[in-house]
């Protein structure tokens, strides 16, 4: 195992990091996190603005084939999230950039590739993932919004929940059951791409607890979709969904988000004064925030294992799955330490009483995210059980 | 140690229940929350459970009172019970005198008159005597209050704020302190809910030359942080 980076690379991770900072200037005032993208019009034109400045670079297709316009290697691809990560820049559409685009590259037709690429690699098109229901989570297999052919076009009814974005993506990648009597759940499942404008859907909001528009749900009634928008084939939509294991999960965005939060908090401890002594004096946090450190630093290290691994394909299914949980829970410890250490302030929204634009409060609510979105820390556990352990299976 | 409910504490705990259920599902917490006048209505009919008959309340005791605490927090009712009950009507029972008495506690008995506590300020985090630097000035008949609070519980519905202010520099900082009742209509005060993760109504409290009448001193004069 050797963590080095090449010459080239630290170049290159250099430029992203510059590039990001630069990005940054330009940043809506309170944007943070995801829902910086999705809440406001502000938040959204800006995240728009971003993806046509990696566009400009050639920075939405790392890792892609030669063929395709790619360019780089999938290690150049984390490289990029470690600076959107620190500087919490969007522009990287986590559905159309980071999912969509690996599974057509691994499943899709030719014809499929050359009509949807395109426009991931412009970053002019921006998606969203139809795949949660009300009754099918982390049981997706479970999913029964239904899809039947009608000559050269399927027609979609159901509802899907808890669709990030939905209401401002352009198109969506939806799971829908194309046969009802398969003798397993994960057969009859398929992979579809529409336009979200089409007539019969309609999205409304979900709030998130803090009271952002960050998700929807999404009804779907006697949507028309041409039948050629599948990806892979028919009623084998299952095993395209489990092309996204290979894809990269290294969570280095999001650990590279707290290395920011964690220097925030060092110098917020090192500039406010407490009965005449720095915070960074007081014991008790100097030693929680050097234990955060140490666990930060234990996920940086893990991440890049699993980089390093996936990008000569060498990665364990089972490899992802712990980083995320390890990562995931360590966000929301470190957002939670960050309120405490701000005192009642930390409870402060963004408004002319909190400190960093309320950075702390936000991060905290959304430090949740990571840890239920994309498979729970309870699926991602029985995984590690499961494959990593070698521990009996579940039903 | 008995920590087993008497007859009459479980009757209480029943009939709070009962009521809350019925008057505040979760449904109407959720509301509430948005719901100026409804909040500040929430739980009035309580809170004279734990105040002296002679002073118009039902006399029962701190245990009761947090049996009710714990069903109100069970049913998560939003509103000023606690600030006016927990930290008004007992500061008045401890410190004020016999005339203050008379005048408030049947006002907070009979749901009357919503209290909350002003103790911090800007930049302070700990609730230590060290961070009230809001002065008061003996003006004659008056009390003049300067300076600013935050983090005041449900001072936007409040009728009474009890002030923690400077009335002396001492080296010891617990010296010097008072405390007073201020009418929260007085001229020059400011109000500002502040937003916050809970929506729990935190203000900030700017005080502009507020005059307050020598008779709301609540407790003797400096000695007001052993009540705090
Ligand atoms: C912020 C956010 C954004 C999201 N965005 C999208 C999106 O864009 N598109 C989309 O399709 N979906 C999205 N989701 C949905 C997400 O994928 C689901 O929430 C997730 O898969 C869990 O499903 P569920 O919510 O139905 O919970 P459930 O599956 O009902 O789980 C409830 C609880 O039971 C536990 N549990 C369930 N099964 C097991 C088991 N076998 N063993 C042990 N514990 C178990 C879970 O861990 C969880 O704690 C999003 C969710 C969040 C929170």
């Amino acid at each position: 195992m050797d963590f080095k980076l090449t010459d080239e690379q630290v170049k290159l991770r250099k430029q992203f990091f510059d590039v990001c900072e630069e990005l940054g200037n330009q940043k809506p005032e309170g944007f943070i996190g995801l829902e910086g993208s999705y809440d406001t019009d502000e938040g959204w034109e800006y995240h728009l603005w971003c993806a046509k400045e990696f566009a400009k670079r050639n920075w939405l297709t790392l890792g892609w084939p030669k063929e395709y316009g790619g360019q780089g290697t999938i290690m150049d691809k984390v490289f990029l999230s470690e600076a959107t990560g620190y500087y919490d820049i969007p522009g990287v559409d986590i559905f159309g950039v980071d999912m969509l685009a690996p599974t057509l590259h691994a499943t899709a037709s030719e014809e499929i590739k050359r009509e949807f690429l395109p426009s991931i690699a412009s970053g002019e098109r921006m998606w969203c993932e139809l795949w949660s229901e009300p009754n099918a989570g982390s049981d997706l297999a479970a999913l029964s919004a239904s899809a039947v052919r009608q000559g050269d076009e399927y027609v979609i009814n159901g509802q899907k929940t808890w669709n990030t974005g939905a209401h401002r993506a352009h198109w969506a990648f939806a799971l829908v059951r194309t046969d009802p009597h398969a003798e397993r759940k994960q057969k009859g499942i398929t992979f579809i791409l529409f336009d979200m404008k089409t007539p019969g859907i309609t999205v409304k909001p979900l709030k998130y607890m803090d009271g952002c528009h960050l998700y929807n749900e999404v009804f779907l009634d006697g949507v028309r979709v041409p039948a050629k928008n599948i990806v892979g084939q028919e009623n084998e939509g299952w095993t395209v969904t489990q092309t996204l294991a290979n894809f990269e999960r290294s969570s280095l965005g999001a650990i590279m988000a707290m290395h920011r939060q964690l220097e925030e908090l060092v110098s917020y401890c090192n500039e406010t004064k407490v009965r005449g002594e720095p915070l960074a004096k007081n014991p008790l946090i100097r030693s929680r925030i050097a234990q955060v450190a140490c666990d930060l630093w234990a996920a940086h290290a893990l991440a890049y294992r699993i980089a390093g691994a996936q990008s000569k394909s060498e990665m364990a299914a089972f490899d992802a799955s712990a980083v995320k949980v390890f990562s995931g829970e360590l966000q929301a410890r470190m957002a939670q330490l960050g309120c405490e250490i701000l005192g009642p302030y930390g409870q402060v929204k963004h408004s002319r009483w909190a400190s960093f634009e309320g950075f702390f409060e936000k991060w905290y609510q959304q430090s949740f995210i990571l840890n239920v979105a994309m498979g729970t820390n309870e699926i991602q556990r029985n995984i590690i059980a499961w494959y990593g352990l070698g521990l009996p299976r579940m039903k | 140690m008995d920590i087993t409910f008497t007859e009459e504490q479980e009757m209480l705990k029943k009939s709070a229940r009962d009521f809350l259920a019925a008057e505040c599902p979760k449904t109407r917490v959720r509301e509430l929350e948005e719901d100026e006048k409804g909040y500040a209505m929430a739980g009035l009919g309580w809170m004279g459970l734990a105040i002296p008959e002679e002073y118009d309340g039902m006399g029962m005791t701190f245990q009761a009172l947090t049996i009710l605490l714990e069903e109100m927090g069970r049913n998560v009712l939003p509103g000023p019970f606690s600030c006016t009950v927990v930290q008004g009507a007992y500061a008045i029972l401890e410190a004020g005198s016999e005339a203050q008495k008379k005048e408030f506690l049947p006002k907070i008995a009979n749901g009357k008159a919503i209290f909350t506590t002003a103790l911090l300020e800007p930049g302070g985090v700990y609730y230590d005597a060290a961070g009230i630097s809001l002065k008061a000035t003996d003006q004659g008949d008056n009390f003049v209050l300067k300076g600013t609070k935050v983090f005041v519980e449900m001072a936007n519905v409040a009728d009474y704020i009890i002030c923690a202010a400077r009335t002396k520099e001492e080296a010891n900082s617990e010296d010097g302190v008072s405390l007073f009742i201020v009418d929260a209509k007085s001229l020059g005060l400011r109000c500002e809910v502040m937003p916050t993760i809970a929506f729990d109504k935190l203000c900030e409290v700017r005080f502009e030359d507020v005059a307050v009448p020598k008779g709301n001193l609540l407790g003797e004069l400096d000695k007001g942080w052993a009540t705090v």
